[in-house]
């Protein structure tokens, strides 16, 4: 609900800056501009972090700034750090209002609402090594190609999923977690064993399809141009009859489809249901809330292609001292900040591609929780970005609408698929 | 705020059936007779009831007072902590400022709270009694306000006050909510509900309208004061989105932005927040139990005038 509305006043704000900017682009705060680069470093930023000011994270930015500033004398930093909640809606109010920080800490889809409205710099124009100093992935999660800009961030920091398993509950029916799925169609027969040992009241399968299944199902949302939703195809309703199929047969909590479905890890740490996907710091977290389920936890890596998620670091385009937002967002994304930066965030990768390849990544301290974080450096090698910029929460609602009827058989899946392409186009039309 | 309307109401329900007994033989014997099956039947289902509206809240409570060893969600939740403790409770007030921020959400909601009986005084009391010109389009802007929801005006309304010279002001986090339209509607018909015939006989004995106002209307619409000063605080005291918008240095914080740097990315422990939720719970609890005498008087008035 905050999310649908966070989406609506961004393109309320995207709709009444575009009228009234009109063709104002090219003086100072455009997003293409180029910044001096010799330009002396003085002066003050403010730098806006999002739900990272903790026990955990505070004592590592206050090193992180006086670093900084001792290596450049005259300079201030001011870090400002956002709550987790309304985060899109305090962004955009910062836009509106013109007092958006000069380095911000912003995610895929909220820089692309921001950028939108050249808010802004496009690094492309300025920073030359882009491409070679950020991991690929992590540079195209911030290039927009309906915007015409190559990088409205330096990559920070990387999060994909890892597959969870309850060993206790496996074991109690007669499956072996050495032995955990790869497939869907291997998930759906361990599904079927766990089903039929409990009598029905373990489950292994709690998700309902959504977006990231349809692309693992080899098909692509968009049509080649971007332009267009075009993803029913044949591939994807075999997907959708194969969940159609396990959820009949009870495979699935018969609560998946209605508005009472809490989620597979809620589920998960209930210990009703034997698997969930989650960060690669879902281990360590748990222990945090669940003492006694955390030690049953078994890490493997994600079914099909795991889904990546990216925090960068933006540099706002109307910054009153650009050069040195500049080089204070090169700084944070460096490779010895991030990798500083990632020791206090297990399971997740720098964004920076020297640090990103470090063998250290790839070797396990013996821990479930050391095991889950190589899981997901090697799950990151693979990981894409499932959700386009331009899929709103509108769109996801409407999905979910029709899967929910193809599941219960009040529709066949390319009626549900073919529904969901169209209203997504209409709505990607408004 | 239901769940306490439930527990208080509960008292007196099988007090009153016996004194209604005189009347029985108008209605019907089934509906009004108690059973000692009927008088069950109520006392389950006020059960259930009260199990459901403050069963989350006690859950919550049970929550913060967990130690680190006790797990959280669980397919029986456990509502007795096995090892009570209150370090989750300090832990918040380590981490926030939480007294600096509760004195930020008190002069939010002071500020709405006096803003509301003032203002909605006046400007229902005008509209109920007053005669002047445009008195009905002046009614009808006030009820088509209602209709626009809150979230598509909440941008423009930034704009506004930042223009004024109050963002980042606990005064403009205040501002837009210190006179509420449907506060002013509830005021209009709590006044309506006064007989005409009692002020015009004011108006004859050469009272003006501050007097007519002071010492006739007033005195009759306490409940729904105390109705409007409770909704008020409860909206203030809770409004998260608004002073997140408005706010920007972490000293101004007021108590629920502050809270949220409870819950982050990389460490979100449910006892911490539960308790923090406690915490900012309290003032409601007590401000209801202060003023619940009036609260259900003013119910009832508005529900008297059909």
């Amino acid at each position: 609900m905050p999310r649908t509305r966070a989406g609506f006043t961004l393109a309320v704000i995207a709709a009444a800056s575009l009228t009234g900017c009109g063709v104002g682009g090219a003086g100072t705060g455009s997003s293409q501009q180029t910044v001096a680069s010799d330009a002396p470093l003085k002066g003050a930023i403010t730098f806006q972090t999002w739900s990272l000011k903790n026990d955990k994270f505070t004592p590592y930015f206050t090193a992180l700034i006086k670093d900084f500033e001792t290596q450049h004398p005259g300079t201030t930093v001011n870090w400002v750090d956002q709550p987790g909640d309304g985060y899109a809606d305090k962004v955009s109010s910062q836009v509106t209002s013109d007092s958006l920080p000069d380095v911000i800490n912003l995610p895929q889809d909220i820089a692309h609402s921001v950028a939108k409205v050249g808010g802004l710099l496009d690094l492309s124009k300025n920073v030359p090594t882009l491409a070679q100093d950020y991991v690929h992935s992590g540079v195209a999660a911030y290039t927009y190609p309906d915007l015409g800009g190559d990088g409205f961030a330096f990559p920070w920091y990387l999060g994909t999923d890892v597959s969870f398993w309850n060993k206790a509950m496996l074991q109690r029916d007669g499956l072996d977690p050495a032995k955990l799925p790869k497939t869907f169609d291997e998930l759906v027969a361990q599904a079927k064993v766990m089903h039929d040992a409990s009598g029905g009241k373990d489950y292994l399968m709690s998700r309902p399809p959504g977006l990231s299944d349809i692309v693992n199902s080899g098909t692509p949302l968009m049509t080649p141009d971007g332009k267009k939703f075009d993803f029913s195809s044949a591939p994807a309703a075999a997907m959708l009859d194969k969940y159609t199929a396990a959820y009949a047969a009870g495979y699935l909590p018969s609560n998946v489809l209605t508005s009472t479905y809490e989620g597979n890890s809620a589920l998960f740490t209930k210990q009703e249901v034997a698997w969930t996907t989650g960060g690669g710091n879902y281990i360590q977290s748990t222990t945090q809330s669940n003492p006694t389920l955390a030690p049953q936890i078994v890490p493997s890596p994600a079914l099909d292609t795991p889904p990546l998620y990216v925090q960068g670091i933006s540099v706002a385009a109307k910054s009153k001292n650009l050069p040195l937002a500049l080089a204070f967002g090169r700084f944070v994304t460096d490779d010895a900040n991030q990798k500083a930066f990632i020791k206090l965030a297990p399971g997740f990768l720098p964004g920076s591609a020297a640090s990103a390849n470090d063998p250290a990544y790839s070797k396990s301290d013996g821990t479930a929780q050391g095991d889950a974080s190589v899981i997901a450096y090697q799950d990151m090698q693979k990981a894409v970005i499932f959700t386009p910029p331009v899929w709103t929460d509108a769109m996801n609602t409407f999905l979910n609408q029709q899967v929910a009827l193809a599941m219960t058989g009040k529709e066949s899946a390319k009626q549900a698929l073919d529904n969901a392409v169209s209203r997504a186009n209409q709505l990607l039309g408004q | 705020m239901t769940a306490l309307s439930e527990r208080i109401e509960t008292p007196p329900a099988p007090a009153r059936a016996p004194a209604r007994r005189p009347a029985r033989r108008r209605r019907s014997p089934v509906f009004d007779a108690v059973t000692p099956l009927g008088l069950t039947a109520r006392y389950l289902t006020l059960l259930v009831i009260l199990a459901v509206t403050v069963g989350p809240m006690l859950w919550e409570l049970s929550t913060s007072l967990k130690s680190v060893f006790e797990d959280v969600y669980t397919a029986t939740p456990q509502l007795l902590p096995q090892r009570p403790t209150l370090d989750n409770y300090s832990q918040v007030a380590r981490t926030v400022p939480i007294a600096h921020f509760a004195l930020n959400s008190v002069i939010v909601a002071a500020l709405c709270v006096g803003g509301n009986l003032l203002g909605a005084t006046a400007a229902g009391y005008a509209l109920a009694r007053l005669h002047f010109r445009g008195r009905r389009l002046m009614l009808g802007l006030f009820l088509s306000t209602l209709v626009l929801p809150g979230e598509v005006t909440i941008i423009s309304q930034y704009q506004t006050v930042t223009r004024l010279g109050l963002g980042n002001s606990l005064v403009g986090v205040a501002l837009p909510a210190m006179i509420g339209a449907l506060n002013v509607l509830l005021m209009r018909n709590a006044f309506l509900a006064i007989p005409a015939e009692v002020e015009e006989a004011a108006v004859i004995d050469g009272a003006t309208v501050w007097q007519r106002l002071r010492h006739i209307a007033l005195p009759s619409v306490k409940g729904t004061l105390s109705v409007i000063a409770i909704l008020t605080f409860i909206g203030a005291w809770d409004d998260f989105l608004w002073p997140l918008l408005v706010l920007q240095s972490p000293d101004k914080l007021t108590l629920t932005v502050g809270l949220s740097y409870l819950q982050s990315v990389f460490a979100a422990d449910p006892r911490i927040i539960a308790a923090g939720a406690m915490i900012a719970l309290l003032p409601i609890l007590a401000l209801f139990v202060a003023l619940q005498r009036f609260f259900f008087r003013g119910v009832g008035e508005g529900a008297v005038k059909g």
